[in-house]
């Protein structure tokens, strides 16, 4: 697909996020700058950034494609996607931004003993980071390839090495301004896109969905083709709405505006974009199915990741194709680099500056840390991303968001929510819920039967969420009731009581 | 106050959630009932859990920072 337009438009986004971060790196000057930004991004800013940081490639191309290829049962991922982005609001933004200071291990360990949170939080952190970065950065370099022609292993060194950079001279300042400039890029290409097929259709938003089914027949806009297992569903629904509320990622971003207000608006501000971008989100995947063709996005590639970029092109021409495949590399961009900057701080301040040097550090060390684990996680994911080609990475996504929904959210909600857990009951929850996603996600049909090709498997759900998040908050709340931990009450009475 | 209003706000938005995404394959039929021609109800479901999620972050806000104020 690729053209000489669109590589225009791919320089210009490259050079265009390096002038960002030639400009960010001035301000980088203390840890806080590195990792939050010196806490200085405004509401709206944070809600953009919110934005660019969460949807990421696969959900504005994947969705769309979904939606194309599948009809009305694509339409289900988006909105479990956003239905996360309210529970953060009401359970997460606030306490973190008012406990935490640089990661979501800050906030759990304020009021629990610092070093065993420090490290199960590490473990659980650095696994959903990196699973979630590895699946990104596998689906980048296929992108790339396919939309810019750049050679696979060409595509992971080129992001790879700008993540590296934006991170490493910009921390979260240019991390910020990346993923604004990507949350704006994405707005106005969608926006662009979905005029364009209701202008087609008379601006008359039916008349696309009824054309669809007059082509490819009712069940089109019917549901059950994708899954016929209401608690399967169920189970991938919680999976995504709790692990949203607890992916280190994204939770970090609440460290980077002034108050608890501040932390507030900006969800309130994602929560509303991500909604209109996945509302949209309909009319390109049912635009792209009339006005491209289901077998055409099909051959380019089978998942129907392309479907935005064929609509593109057959609606605005190579122009329109230019400026949408910069905003799938913007994308690429925005949150890959926002996972490196977590992965970086889990390692420098939790690991580092809280359990190995237990606070005591000379001045500049820990941001020097946080620097060289830029490097290492970025040097890592661009060797892993050229292993993993042509392996199927869809599960390690699922295992991010299992491991976000069943370790990390239910460990914050019982530090924060419930004055009688123990640092050993939130320890306890935190590995629970990472070791039993990832071992039934091993014995579920997405590996068994997808990737191992057995003809059986020994747990039925795709997806977990139904079993390890009540499961992890049962194993807490026993051992929390069975240990004690004064001070954790003492705390909590000090700082949480309403 | 402010707990209150968040675990309400949470359980209503993860009821609903788990309520549609049951309903979706166990009451098919009804989900793809047609209201008119290119719209069925699983549609409006869509569009509208999308919209009620929106606004009960923004009612939530308002609620919460009158309370604050």
């Amino acid at each position: 697909m690729g053209n000489q337009i669109t590589v225009y438009f791919f320089i210009a986004i490259i050079s265009l996020t390096l002038l960002l971060t030639f400009f960010a790196a001035k301000k980088t000057k203390m840890t806080e700058d590195f990792y939050a930004a010196g806490g200085k991004i405004s509401p709206f800013q944070n809600g953009l950034a919110l934005v660019g940081d969460f949807v990421s490639a696969s959900s504005f191309l994947g969705f769309t494609g979904l939606i194309a290829i599948h009809g009305f049962d694509g339409l289900v991922y988006p909105l479990m996607g956003l239905m996360g982005w309210p529970l953060v609001l009401f359970l997460v933004a606030e306490p973190l931004k008012r406990l935490g200071k640089y990661t979501f291990a800050d906030a759990v360990a304020y009021r629990m003993r610092p070093i065993p949170i420090r490290l199960s939080a590490s473990v659980s952190s650095m696994m959903c980071t990196l699973f979630y970065l590895l699946a990104q950065m596998v689906g980048a370099g296929y992108l790339i390839q396919l939309v810019f022609g750049i050679p696979y292993m060409w595509a992971e060194v080129i992001v790879g090495s700008a993540m590296i950079f934006y991170v490493l001279f910009g921390g979260m300042i240019a991390t910020t301004w990346v993923q604004m400039t990507k949350a704006v890029l994405l707005m106005v290409g969608t926006g662009v896109l979905t005029y364009l097929v209701w202008a087609k259709g008379g601006l008359n938003p039916f008349a696309l969905t009824e054309k669809a089914a007059f082509i490819y027949g009712q069940d089109i806009l019917e549901p059950g083709k994708l899954y016929s297992n209401s608690l399967d569903l169920v189970s991938l629904g919680l999976a995504f709405m709790f692990g949203t509320a607890g992916l280190p990622h994204i939770l970090m971003r609440f460290y980077t505006v002034p108050d608890a207000v501040a932390a507030r608006k900006s969800a309130l501000y994602a929560t509303g974009i991500i909604g209109v971008i996945y509302l949209l989100t309909f009319f390109l995947g049912f635009g792209a199915m009339v006005y491209v063709g289901r077998d055409v996005i099909a051959s380019v590639d089978k998942g129907g990741n392309m479907a935005a970029l064929l609509l593109a092109q057959a609606l605005g021409g190579p122009w329109l194709l230019g400026y949408i495949s910069a905003v799938a590399f913007a994308t690429i961009l925005a949150v890959v680099s926002g996972l490196t900057l977590s992965g970086a701080s889990t390692i420098a301040h939790d690991l580092w500056s809280g359990v190995v040097k237990r606070g005591k550090l000379a001045a500049g060390e820990e941001l020097k840390v946080a620097r060289i684990a830029t490097v290492v996680m970025g040097l890592i994911s661009i060797l892993m991303g050229i292993a993993f080609e042509g392996q199927n990475v869809a599960v390690l996504v699922g295992l991010a968001f299992s491991i976000a929904a069943s370790s990390n959210f239910p460990a914050l909600m019982l530090a924060t929510f419930w004055r009688r857990a123990t640092t050993a009951g939130v320890v306890t929850a935190m590995i629970f819920g990472a070791a039993s996603s990832v071992i039934l996600i091993m014995i579920s049909p997405t590996v068994m039967i997808d990737i191992l090709h057995c003809d059986y498997c020994w747990f039925p759900f795709k997806n977990p969420g139904l079993f390890t998040i009540p499961a992890t908050f049962i194993a807490g709340i026993v051992v929390s009731l069975f240990t004690k931990d004064s001070d954790a009450k003492l705390k909590f009475d000090a700082l949480l009581k309403p | 106050m402010l707990k209150k209003y968040s675990l309400i706000c949470s359980v209503v938005l993860i009821a609903v959630n788990i309520a549609f995404l049951y309903l979706l394959v166990t009451q098919k039929a009804w989900v793809s009932s047609i209201i008119m021609p290119g719209l069925t109800i699983g549609m409006i479901a869509f569009a509208s859990i999308i919209l009620f999620a929106v606004l009960l972050t923004w009612v939530y806000v308002l609620l919460i920072n009158t309370q604050k104020s």
